[in-house]
């Protein structure tokens, strides 16, 4: 285990440097740079500019310096902000985690039950109305279900706030907006999974047993079945945990979301080195605990070699 | 005395894209109590489908039961509800599948595997359930079995896996086990040993077992009686001797002859008849085994044979056996 765990480190932390290194050369290679929209700006003002945020380095170096403050966790100043991006990061990050793991119980937990009854009930009407809800989650755009959404609760029922980050009636509205994609696709993914795992040989032998369907659902369908979906948590988790630009602009949201679009707009390049790297460590770790889920999920894989004789 | 399961004229057919698929074709079948019954047959001739049949196991759609039963104990199972069924399947009946490296949930150690099926069936005391479980491991010859109730089926080979599908399949005391092909996916020598065990445990248990194989030389010493399938249809019955030593189908006679000896390899085994069995979508008229029958004539092509009873419980499905067959002879194809 610790052999495994030290393997995955030195991986990931390749990974790492890789990204790191990909991401400045795209970045310098963008025309403009991070105050070209001030442009009126005298010359001796760009020329302090430049020299306090060490722009007029040689790439080789700036890039060495960041590297180095990378190895101290120190991910620098923003350009645009007067903040560090460790500070826009420790700032924006729990807002946005909290909203994301409500959106993706959601997701995984109609997903799974939307898929379940499709596949159990396939070509019958659970089966097409979970199809249907799940196209519907693909096609429609969130910034359209987020106004949807607030048009009802918020301006015509009037339940829930508007907007704003507060208690958990302010989650409730964008987590449901955040979770519409995933839940079709984690419908989707379960709805095909469970099929296969229903044609399974082991299933004949559940049924063989004189098992009742909904033994062999749980007893022996549903593990199986969830193993794909457990794949795509690790991705989604990223992704969903880290923000949406659209639902926390709709929503008025203090999360990490927007920063993703401002700071390329902004050529704030620390932010989006930050970022990056922030959301590369993030995915990589969630892939990783996704591995160990899927380790107990299925005794097959194992990560040292303890096979039984 | 009342035969233990009695299969009656039964008819199973797959839709398929290609058209309707008559995987069996009429078959009456009965074994008494305590009695071995070996249903032989070619790869697709339509054993699975008929022994899966008998608890309504294959998936509806595409399979169905178009017409006959299945008695057991007298009970009608064909028309019986899915929650009746559910109490014969694994108590009554006891099922081993073709391919134990499939037939096991791979995600579920296979104690629990045991235990889930006595479990199911009355006793609700799960520790007693495991003794249970440690005891029929011992049974079905598992070695070191307080270990391996622990383990996954990916930790235990394919003959230790199809042991433990013979425990689960006797885990309740069944009077019928129905075994199909329990010996295919595995290797000789765990062949002879599987073969070994379902035989000692039938002796000793006094329980009724429908044997299917594609392999004549497992039935000697196994199975009182004999059914030969092809085509879905049984087209040769009679005691091991007869159907060994007499056998009146000429597609009864080829198998034998292809009956392996030591030098010929596994896979030869798995075609002893020249040419390939037909499909049965629309098949032409006359007799399915024509196409491949060295003694065929001019009648064959043209009507599916009858039965011809020889004997007590001895019957074939073939125009050779027709009283007039001689004469028909010189019309040679
Ligand atoms: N689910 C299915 N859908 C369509 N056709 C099927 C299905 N299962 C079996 N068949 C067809 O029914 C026929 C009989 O199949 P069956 O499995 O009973 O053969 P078998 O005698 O058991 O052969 P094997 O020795 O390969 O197990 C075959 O032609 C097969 O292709
Ligand atoms: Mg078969």
């Amino acid at each position: 285990m610790a052999r495994y765990v030290l393997r995955r480190i030195v991986t990931m932390s390749l990974a790492l440097w890789l990204i790191i290194t990909a991401t400045f050369v795209i970045m310098h290679s963008v025309p403009g740079g991070p105050f070209s929209s001030e442009k009126n700006a005298p010359p001796a003002v760009m020329q302090n500019l430049n020299a306090r945020y060490r722009l007029n380095d040689p790439y080789w170096k700036q890039y060495l310096d960041y590297l180095l403050n990378m190895a101290r966790l120190d991910l620098g100043p923003s350009f645009k902000y007067d903040r560090s991006v460790n500070e826009i990061i420790s700032q924006g990050f729990p807002v946005s985690a909290q909203l994301g793991a409500v959106a993706v119980s959601i997701a995984l937990g109609a997903g799974v039950i939307l898929g379940v009854a499709a596949a159990w009930k396939q070509n019958r009407w659970q089966d097409y109305t979970a199809m249907s809800l799940a196209a519907l989650g693909f096609s429609v755009p969130s910034f359209i279900l987020s106004g949807l959404l607030m048009y009802i609760f918020a301006y015509k029922l009037m339940w829930l706030p508007p907007a704003m980050w507060g208690g958990w009636q302010h989650a409730v509205m964008p987590a449901l907006a955040l979770s519409a994609l995933p839940t079709a696709f984690i419908a989707r993914l379960m709805r095909s999974s469970m099929l296969e795992v229903l044609q399974q040989d082991y299933i004949k032998t559940a049924r063989a047993k004189g098992l009742s369907p909904a033994a062999i659902l749980v007893n022996h369908a549903l593990k199986n079945a969830l193993m794909p979906v457990a794949t795509y948590l690790g991705p989604l988790v990223a992704a969903v945990f880290t923000g949406s630009f659209v639902v926390e602009t709709v929503f008025a949201i203090p999360g990490l979301g927007r920063y993703f679009v401002i700071s390329v707009l902004n050529r704030d390049y620390t932010l989006i080195l930050g970022l990056t790297v922030f959301y590369a460590v993030f995915l990589m770790l969630m892939n990783f605990i996704v591995d160990l889920v899927y380790m107990f999920l299925d005794p097959r894989i194992k990560l040292a070699d303890d096979r039984g004789d | 005395m009342q035969p233990l399961l009695k299969i009656e004229d039964l008819n199973v057919q797959f839709e398929t894209r290609a058209g309707v698929l008559q995987a069996v074709r009429g078959i009456n079948l009965e074994i008494g109590p305590g009695e071995a019954l070996a249903l032989v047959g070619e790869s697709g001739c339509g054993k699975s489908a008929a022994a899966q049949s008998v608890l309504k196991l294959l998936p509806s759609p595409p399979a169905r039961i178009t017409r006959g039963g299945v008695f057991f104990a007298g009970e009608n199972l064909t028309a019986m509800s899915e929650k009746e069924l559910q109490r014969v399947r694994g108590r009554d009946i006891g099922f081993i599948f073709q391919d134990p490296m499939t037939s096991l949930n791979p995600t579920m150690k296979v104690g629990r595997q045991v235990v889930e099926v006595m479990y199911r069936h009355g006793e609700k005391d799960n520790k007693k359930n495991r003794e249970r479980a440690l005891e029929i491991f011992g049974l079905v010859g598992i070695s070191n079995p307080g270990r391996r109730l622990d383990q996954y089926p990916h930790q235990l080979s394919g003959g230790m896996r199809q042991r433990v599908m013979a425990a689960i399949a006797l885990a309740c005391g069944p009077r019928l086990l129905i075994a199909d092909e329990p010996t295919t996916a595995v290797d000789v020598t765990i062949q002879a040993q599987i073969m070994e065990l379902l035989r000692d445990l039938q002796k000793k248990r006094g329980m009724s077992v429908l044997l299917i194989t594609h392999d004549l030389s497992l039935v000697a010493g196994f199975a009182r009686r004999v059914a030969v399938m092809y085509a879905g249809k049984i087209i040769e019955t009679g005691t091991a001797e007869e159907v060994m030593n007499s056998p009146a189908h000429p597609y009864t006679r080829g198998l034998l002859a292809s009956i392996p000896r030591l030098e010929v390899r596994p896979e030869e085994r798995l075609a002893p008849v020249p040419g390939r069995p037909p499909v049965m979508i629309n098949p032409p008229p006359g007799c399915p085994f024509r196409p491949r029958c060295p003694e065929a004539m001019y009648i064959c092509a043209k009507i599916e044979p009858g039965e011809t009873i020889l004997g007590q419980g001895r019957i074939v499905s073939c125009w050779l056996a027709h009283p007039m067959a001689a004469e028909s002879r010189p019309e040679r194809l």
